[in-house]
């Protein structure tokens, strides 16, 4: 299969439309990345409805470059102004910035871009060789298995994500029972319609994820305020000799590379536990004379080799067994179906070039990200420079524009406004919107899947665990939500933008 | 002890939220299941006909969570959130952009996308406190780029309005 896969990626993936989209994708991706507040989940999101208009392949490989290029522009703001552009990058403040402070800005950026686009490398080649086995073994699954990696999948987005047990249950189930929302596909039975026609086939995702998320953000940026304020930015220059300073640190590179990759492909666990992690591992390797903390190369090697790997790691459960590991994931899943190809074993069975074409476009975002980062730094630090009182407006229209475009439907701009006022309230009290997303991709995977057991099982609910893959999953399930019960530790409020 | 009130009150309104989330949902959801299922005869029978199995399973956990989730607030509280007078100006900023973004999704059907978007983008600039001269060149310079992006490159039809005004683009 990984030969088919090679070969006729390569044949979709390798046209000038698909090119020059994804070099695009990379190019928005690190601009939004490196704005405070907004991030690769954003960026995807801003950029779901154009899309829609594209062919697969060239559609899929822009939003996976700004999932890449997002991934990394956090680094520069947490470098340059001692703020993370995204959660990811919080690792990366722990040496960049001071190495900043002793006048290296641009050998940091420069080895920070580097070891980014060598770690997304390495993770892009680890999911060329296992995404089709896993497709592989997934092809044995039946229903019941379908079900319960559903369950796994919410679960531990839910769960893990933001430390807060129930609330990322709770938000998970809306999600669910939102999912549940048009024709029934099994009985047409209309269902939570209220009698209007918009509803018979339930939300369309993509506004229902830009109210959540971009519309609430723009009104959470304006409640921080400093809407007027312009960051003092230095100037600063990078050289394609940062490359061969983050192969210096190969061992280093590699390592990171492994655990962001790890990290990335299990659902919920994240880049920032890959990022720290991958650090932790460096300090506790290296040498006292590297002084890790107060500027050494090799920490910013490792969060950023570590949170870039994580992006490619994520697309593996996504792509093979149709299993988001986060929300930006999730939201490529959307667009995939979206673009009317279904994430899964019967991804990499059906349309492989498809599959393929993504994860060459994935490998390809990596190789823009590496030269976009180094040539354009100047540009995108010119960015840090726009007032967030113009900002706003402008994503709030891109989004607003953006919805309207997908169906030409004016329905689906209120359904956005009401979905942005639901996750300012949710934000508002701190739970998580992740897990929402998660369950609308998921339910109607879960759903299908529950009825199809329950249709062919002799004994009703038992098939779940009479089938031992089945029941290994679903063990998994019972231990991760005992792993993270509410009483061994309070819900703890974490700051908003990790959604 | 204002500390302690405002606590109170914090936990009295995530209460709130709760309730009308996380019961008032399943709650719609449940009376549709004995109204609109049941007309459609999808309220029971084999699990091909019963369109209402998954998602009464997922309201009754919502139901069980947000009891649990009130149980935890009760005991625990909540935690409080930011009141100071900044914070109360800035919301103002926050709820009249949440106002002008309103009035641009009734009247972008209405007076159509190339005069509506102007118009709301400049309210919007102003309210957050953009210079006059400046957020009308953003203003009129975004609805173009916004207009030949999705209108020409992409063959978005614009709303045209009830004006008929042409997208220009």
């Amino acid at each position: 299969m990984l030969g088919e896969l090679v070969t006729s990626g390569a044949g979709l993936f390798f046209t000038p439309e698909a090119i020059l989209l994804t070099a695009a994708g990379c190019l928005a991706g690190l601009a939004i990345g490196l704005l405070p507040g907004l991030g690769p989940l954003m960026g995807i999101i801003l950029m779901l409805p154009v899309a829609f208009y594209l062919p697969a392949v060239a559609a899929m490989g822009m939003l996976v470059a700004i999932f890449v290029g997002g991934s990394c522009g956090g680094a520069i703001t947490a470098i340059l102004l001692r703020i993370p552009g995204t959660p990811i990058a919080a690792a990366t403040l722990l040496d960049g910035h001071p190495m900043a402070a002793k006048g290296r800005a641009g050998d940091a950026i420069g080895l920070a871009v580097a070891a980014s686009a060598i770690g997304g490398i390495v993770a892009g080649l680890i999911l060329l060789v296992f995404s089709p086995l896993l497709a592989a073994v997934a092809l044995r699954f039946a229903p019941p298995e379908y079900f319960a990696l559903a369950m796994l999948g919410l679960l531990s987005i839910a769960v893990v994500s933001r430390e807060a047990t129930i609330k990322g249950l709770l938000t998970g189930g809306l999600g669910l029972l939102l999912s549940t929302m048009g024709t029934d596909s099994f009985s047409q039975a209309y269902r939570f319609t209220f009698d209007n026609y918009n509803l018979l086939n339930g939300f369309h995702i993509v506004p229902v994820v830009v109210g959540l998320f971009a519309l609430s953000e723009m009104f959470m940026q304006i409640q921080a305020g400093g809407l007027g304020n312009k960051p003092d930015v230095q100037n600063v220059r990078v050289s394609l000799r940062s490359v061969r300073m983050a192969l210096r640190h190969r061992v280093n590179l590699l390592r990171s590379s492994g655990i962001g990759t790890f990290f990335g492909a299990l659902p919920g666990a994240g880049g920032v536990i890959a990022s720290f992690t991958a650090y932790a591992v460096a300090k506790a390797r290296s040498r006292p004379e590297e002084g890790y903390g107060s500027g050494a190369e090799g920490g910013v090697v490792a969060t950023e080799s570590a949170n870039n790997a994580c992006c490619g790691g994520t697309l593996i459960p996504t792509l093979s067994l149709g299993i988001p590991g986060d929300a930006s994931s999730a939201v490529l899943m959307g667009a995939l179906f979206l673009l009317g190809f279904f994430p899964g074993p019967e991804l990499f069975e059906q349309n492989v070039g498809v599959a393929g074409g993504i994860i060459f476009a994935y490998l390809a975002a990596n190789v823009f990200l590496l030269f976009l980062g180094i040539f354009l730094t100047p540009l995108f630090v010119s960015v840090l420079k726009i007032r967030k009182r113009y900002l706003i407006p402008l994503v709030l229209l891109l989004s607003a524009v953006g919805v309207f475009a997908l169906q030409s439907s004016t329905f689906d701009l209120w359904v956005m406004l009401g979905f942005g006022v639901l996750g300012y309230v949710l934000r508002t009290w701190d739970y998580p919107l992740a897990p929402i997303v998660i369950g609308l991709v998921l339910g109607p995977i879960a759903e299908a899947s529950y009825r199809r057991s329950l249709l062919i099982s002799d004994n009703g609910h038992w098939i779940f665990v009479e089938r031992p893959i089945s029941l290994a999953i679903l063990v998994a399930c019972v231990l991760l939500v005992f792993a993270f019960l509410p009483w061994r530790r309070r819900d703890r409020a974490t700051s908003p933008s990790q959604d | 002890m204002a500390q302690r009130q405002t606590k109170g009150w914090t936990t009295v309104l995530e209460i709130a939220v709760v309730v009308i989330l996380f019961w008032g949902v399943p709650a719609i959801a449940f009376w549709q299941f004995h109204t609109s299922f049941a007309a459609q005869d999808a309220d029971s029978g084999s699990p091909f006909d019963n369109a209402a199995m998954f998602p009464r399973l997922v309201a009754i956990g919502l139901i069980g969570l947000g009891g649990l989730q009130i149980g935890r607030l009760i005991w625990m509280g909540a935690a409080g959130t930011d009141t100071s007078p900044r914070s109360r100006g800035l919301t103002l900023r926050a709820l009249a952009c949440l106002a002008a973004f309103v009035m641009y999704l009734f009247s972008v059907s209405t007076l159509g996308f190339v005069a509506a978007t102007p118009a709301v983008l400049l309210a919007m600039f102003l309210i957050l406190g953009a210079r006059p001269l400046v957020a009308i060149g953003i203003a009129v310079l975004a609805t173009a780029t916004v207009g030949i992006v999705f209108g020409t490159i992409l063959n978005v039809v614009l709303p045209v309005g009830r004006l008929g005004l042409p997208t220009l683009f």
